[in-house]
């Protein structure tokens, strides 16, 4: 006797709902649907898939046919019985229900398409509202920058306006041919800020960094962000000189004097 | 109890009423498969009436515990079919065979049994695999020789298109489950 698996997989299943197993495997097969719940359940599930196969594909036979049908069924069997209530007449009952299948079928069919209408629309809905909710993140992002830029420009407009602020200018070597910063450095106030516009891009891997020159040692001042045009670096005291190099990306503890592209003394 | 059992029940029972709900219930599915099977609508007519009479006539013999109350029908329908074209086509070959072939064409370009719903949505192959058998009423023998492929690869033809159909359906009560829940 096969087992389980084997008969869902030989296809014994769908010839036994054709009908198509010989009458030797067909008790054999009975019993196991009988005593196999899982294999049962699969049965039942083919049987309702090709029920529904041959639902969806009808065809609607002429009326007559019917009305043939009890006519010769009256006629060959003497001893047909019917309900007392529904004894009157075979036609009536039948329009009747036909009467209210129509009724029920035209309330599923509306039920049916205007779910589907207001799925589709819950569904647009949706999808406009998640569109609509990354616009508004793209805005919110883009206001974030623009609040930074201006808070930047403040910076810079309020470190320019003071008097005590004095201007130092970096240009850069060969190595940043055309190179050029502008740094802003108030020892009143103690703070330093680069504009960083006329430095060229550098790689991915490589970023700008500061330095403040103290007694012969390079102190970091941090990292030029490229992405601003203004960067508010850290003021160091008695440096002497201020200088730019180029550092392996994230920037270095101690600098890379052969990577120097610019330097002013200040 | 559901409705199908009470009104099989009371067929069983000789019921015309019961009778009369379970043809309007399954006479356009019957009707679809034996008009594919033969392709001729006035034998389709007849043996749609001579398989509700058979089932009539046999009905304490349905089983409820071995299957539904349609793959029942249908199998009476299936049979009765093919029976009406065997002996079809034994009168027909003693006369002229070509005009056979030249009638069989003519009416199917006049029937509209072109395959719809979840049959419809699957690969060619499978399609024709279940149309082979299902609606055609060919063996596993016949219709592996028909689409000209060795037993065993259409035999998983059939396999994969039951399962298939079946992703299909539950899908479509996936759907139908969520408007629901969604409307209620």
């Amino acid at each position: 006797m096969k087992d389980r698996n084997a008969i869902i997989e030989s296809g014994m299943l769908e010839m036994y709902l054709l009908g198509l197993i010989p009458d030797k495997e067909l008790v054999t097969l009975e019993k196991m649907l009988a005593e196999d719940e899982i294999l049962a359940q699969k049965y039942a599930e083919i049987e309702q898939d090709f029920e529904n196969v041959s639902l969806e594909n009808a065809i609607q036979p002429p009326d007559f046919i019917k009305e043939d049908l009890f006519a010769a069924i009256r006629e060959d069997y003497v001893n047909v019985r019917t309900l007392p209530e529904e004894n009157v007449s075979i036609e009536k009952p039948v329009k009747k229900s036909q009467t209210f299948m129509w009724i029920a079928a035209s309330l599923a069919a509306i039920f049916m398409v205007s779910s589907l209408w207001m799925f589709t629309q819950w569904d647009s809905t949706k999808t406009d509202l998640k569109t609509t909710q990354q616009e508004l993140d793209n805005i919110k992002s883009q206001i974030e920058n623009l609040q930074g830029e201006l808070k930047n420009s403040q910076l810079l407009a309020d470190v320019i306006k003071d008097p005590n602020t004095l201007q130092y200018a970096l240009k850069g070597n060969d190595k940043i041919p055309g190179g050029f910063a502008t740094a802003y450095i108030n020892h009143e106030e103690k703070s330093a800020i680069v504009n960083v516009q006329k430095l060229p891009g550098l790689s991915a891997d490589k970023t700008y960094q500061m330095w403040g020159d103290v007694n012969g040692e390079m102190i970091s001042m941090g990292v030029i962000d490229k992405s601003k045009d203004v960067v508010v670096l850290e003021y160091i005291n008695k440096a002497t000189s201020l200088n730019i190099t180029i550092e392996p990306k994230g920037g270095s503890a101690h600098a890379t004097v052969e990577q120097l592209v610019s330097n002013v003394y200040l | 109890m559901s409705n199908d059992t009470i009104y099989i029940e009371r067929f069983q029972n000789r019921d015309e009423t019961a009778l009369s709900k379970l043809y309007d219930m399954y006479s356009g599915a019957i009707y679809g498969v034996i008009i594919r099977m033969c392709r001729n609508e006035e034998a389709a007519q007849e043996i749609l009436q001579e398989t509700f009479m058979k089932a009539w006539d046999k009905s304490h013999l349905y089983d409820a515990s071995k299957g539904k109350f349609y793959t029942w029908l249908y199998r009476i329908a299936r049979n009765t079919t093919l029976n009406f074209l065997r002996k079809d086509e034994k009168l027909i070959q003693t006369e002229d065979l070509s005009v056979y072939k030249d009638e069989g064409v003519e009416e199917n370009e006049n029937l509209h049994v072109e395959l719809k719903g979840a049959l419809s949505k699957l690969d060619e192959h499978h399609q024709t695999a279940l149309k082979l058998v299902y609606f055609n009423g060919l063996t596993h023998k016949e219709a592996h020789e028909e689409m000209g492929v060795p037993l065993g690869t259409f035999k998983s033809y059939v396999r994969q298109a039951v399962g298939k159909l079946r992703d299909i359906y539950a899908k479509e009560l996936l759907v139908l489950i969520c408007i629901l829940e969604l409307l209620t």
